[in-house]
């Protein structure tokens, strides 16, 4: 589904986010370990297709999307979901950021807030639906950031860090909803720097310095 | 311009703008672009004179653009004014030799004046104006005085440099000649700051009197210092009849009157002279004379 | 005319000239704004340069250039724009272009690095990427158009010299004030100053508070 091959990403700055990675993600359930700065970040936005590896190549089902022209380019952009690490907002309320994308998929006004209430109720936060999406808690905007993932139904998401700044009860509700989300069938890919993702993954890959250092599957799988 | 909303701003600012100038150009069919010496204008007596001109003409804009003489000329010459008034006879003389103005009506004068501190260091009160200047160059290389001049190429500044030559000294770089570059007004207060002398016009030394308690009129009269304001027609005007016609007007016995009782109660002086016949005689000798200098 | 009557005139004249100087400088400065928000070319680079040098260009100086082309004898003569308040508009217009696009820059750039990753994210296009950021950094645009009004209202040179001061027509509040003090009128030349500074002051206190929201 995803694949990297020799990915290399440098910065403008001359630090290098990836040194060399290979990877095949075929759907299902991925956790991407590792300390703080080892690459999970650059990784997972290289998959989004948001971020153009500085060398190496990266396929979206056997297709280049960097080779592509920008409209098909967007249209692979859409079917996949980067949730970011600190989640931004836009203006307005809560409900507006969370049917925003289903706006920009041209869904009509009333059928996207109708999606978007469903994936807060979801996610047990409609109460927010018409807060100042500014002034939500570090808490809240990661669980709006979730429901607004989850309200375009994408084949992919890729979560950086979704279980933190959560307290114990919300992680359990995000833990359990990765469950869910993956027995509907959407790929996910996970980074996390502490372990509790891994437990519920099907495959685990470790980060360190921009390298995958381990690769592990759960069922019948081991460390090399 | 790939924001739609944009673009209708675009377009809508654009048929504003379109419409408003077409709109504008419709509801004022004329215009009699007026490039005039500002010592003229800032006394007001244009305005008053214009008014009375669109008494009589109801369609015509009268639009005066008030710059230094040599700026007027120099506009004209760029074909932007149908007609100047202006109050530099060897300047306008250049420009009529090329071409440019032509039709001239002198239709009032008054004097320059010099003036100084009370005291007048340099000994000048009551002499001729170039003996006077004589004196004010000696009283300044001795470091006694300073002369302020207006150094902009206005009808007042051209006069004190005519004077300079007649006189056949050129005070210019010289440390107690200071070149202000502005208008009459500001180059009197300058004056009076630093009490020092500079040749002025009447109408504005008369407004501004109270205002210049160091300051008095120390020469006055005579041939040199009459200021002389002359009306011309554009050649490149689009307008020549309607040009015409301002000019006439300037020297009808309407504006004449207006000119004669002009400033009278608010300045305790006349401002400006009219001109009829017996003077105008003698006051075309005299722009002559002054041409040449 | 009754003095009162022609300051009110004065102001309103001055403000509406202004106004629409502003109004049609936005209409290209925000778009130029936004195109080099998108861009990361050597040319873009080199645009925002230039218009950032040209932020400071002397009034006096553009205004003798619009002169010389607006002039009967200039190549734009024969639109007579010369001595209109049009003439006033399109040049504080180009005046504040510089202005206006590089502070709408600056605040659309840190909107851009705040929430571009969000939109390319959750799938915006090109288009819908502008429409986002125009959408994001209204506050910022805003800001930008008044401080080009308030730069427009305070200059002198464009409005004298292709303006030329005329009473009734093209006299604005910085053409009046030099027109008194040069007729020794101070006290006229004051008040003028003083509704010019109060409605300088008032708009800098507008842009500061959206600047803080």
């Amino acid at each position: 589904m995803i694949g990297l091959k020799d990915v290399w990403v440098r910065y403008p700055d001359g630090v290098y986010g990836l040194r060399g990675v290979d990877l095949k993600f075929e759907g299902g359930f991925l956790a991407v370990l590792g300390p703080n700065g080892s690459g999970k970040t650059t990784m997972l936005k290289v998959m989004a297709c948001i971020l153009k590896p500085t060398r190496g190549s990266v396929f979206i089902r056997g297709v280049d999307p960097w080779a592509l022209p920008e409209d098909k380019l967007l249209g692979l952009r859409r079917r996949h979901i980067y949730v970011q690490e600190k989640p931004k907002m836009l203006k307005g309320d809560v409900l507006y950021n969370v049917a925003y994308p289903l706006r920009l998929r041209g869904v009509s006004r009333d059928e996207s807030h109708r999606r978007a209430l469903e994936a807060l109720e979801e996610l047990r936060i409609s109460r927010l639906a018409e807060f100042d999406a500014k002034r939500l808690s570090a808490g809240q905007a990661r669980l709006v950031s979730i429901a607004r993932a989850i309200a375009v139904n994408p084949e992919v998401i890729l979560f950086d860090e979704p279980t933190a700044y959560l307290d114990r009860d919300n992680r359990r509700l995000v833990l359990e909803l990765l469950k869910r989300l993956k027995d509907r069938g959407v790929g996910l890919v996970v980074a996390s720097h502490v372990g509790e993702v891994a437990e519920i993954a099907d495959e685990a890959i470790t980060l360190e310095q921009g390298k995958i250092t381990g690769r592990s599957r759960r069922k019948g799988g081991s460390e090399n | 311009m790939r924001n739609p909303t944009l673009t209708v701003l675009f377009v809508i600012a654009v048929t504003i703008l379109v419409g408003g100038y077409l709109i504008y150009q419709w509801c004022m069919p004329k215009r009699l672009v007026v490039s005039t010496t500002t010592s003229l204008y800032a006394t007001g007596l244009l305005d008053a004179i214009a008014d009375g001109f669109k008494a009589h003409n109801p369609n015509v804009e009268v639009v005066f653009v008030a710059v230094g003489s040599g700026e007027a000329l120099r506009r004209a010459a760029q074909g932007d004014a149908d007609l100047v008034l202006v109050h530099a006879p060897s300047l306008e003389l250049t420009y009529i030799q090329k071409g440019v103005i032509s039709k001239s009506r002198i239709f009032a004068y008054n004097y320059f004046l010099i003036v100084g501190p009370k005291d007048d260091p340099a000994r000048i009160e009551g002499l001729d104006p170039v003996e006077a200047f004589k004196a004010i160059f000696k009283a300044g290389e001795e470091g006694e005085i300073e002369f302020i001049s207006r150094g902009d190429n206005s009808g007042t500044h051209v006069r004190e440099l005519a004077l300079w030559r007649r006189a056949h000294l050129d005070p210019k770089g010289e440390p107690w000649y200071i070149e202000t570059g502005s208008g009459m007004a500001e180059t009197l207060r300058v004056a009076n700051e630093k009490r020092a002398y500079t040749l002025t016009d009447v109408g504005t030394y008369l407004k501004l009197k109270e205002t210049l308690g160091e300051l008095k009129p120390l020469v006055k009269g005579g041939r040199l210092l009459l200021n002389i304001y002359s009306g011309y027609l554009v050649v490149s005007s689009k307008e020549p009849e309607l040009a015409m016609r301002f000019l006439e007007y300037l020297v009808s016995d309407e504006v004449q009157a207006l000119i004669k009782n002009f400033g009278v109660e608010e300045y305790g002086g006349q401002l400006f002279y009219p001109v009829n016949s017996t003077s105008l005689a003698e006051l075309k000798k005299a722009w002559a004379e002054l041409a040449e200098v | 005319m009754e003095p009162t009557y022609e300051l009110l005139t004065i102001v309103l004249r001055s403000v509406s000239v202004s106004g629409l100087a502003v109004l049609l400088s936005s209409t290209w400065s925000i778009p130029l704004a936004l195109r080099l928000t998108l861009t990361s070319s050597k040319l873009g680079k080199m645009v925002e340069d230039l218009i950032n040098a040209l932020t400071s260009i002397p009034t006096v100086v553009l205004g003798l250039l619009l002169y010389m082309l607006l002039s009967r004898s200039g190549p734009l003569g024969f639109l007579g724009l010369l001595y209109t308040p049009y003439a006033i508009v399109v040049g504080q217009a180009i005046l504040v272009t510089p202005l206006i696009t590089s502070i709408a820059l600056t605040g659309l750039l840190k909107v851009k690095d705040e929430v571009w990753e969000l939109l390319i994210s959750l799938g915006a296009g090109r288009r819908q990427v502008s429409q986002a950021l125009v959408r994001e950094g209204l506050h910022q645009i805003l800001s930008s158009i008044l401080l080009g009004f308030n730069r427009a209202l305070g200059e002198l040179g464009v409005a004298l010299t292709v303006g030329g001061n005329v009473r009734g027509l093209t006299r604005v509040m910085t053409t009046a004030i030099a027109l008194e003090v040069s007729r020794g009128e101070y006290e006229l030349a004051v008040s003028l100053g003083l509704i010019l500074l109060t409605v300088s002051l008032a708009l800098t206190l507008v842009v500061r508070r959206l600047g803080v929201r």
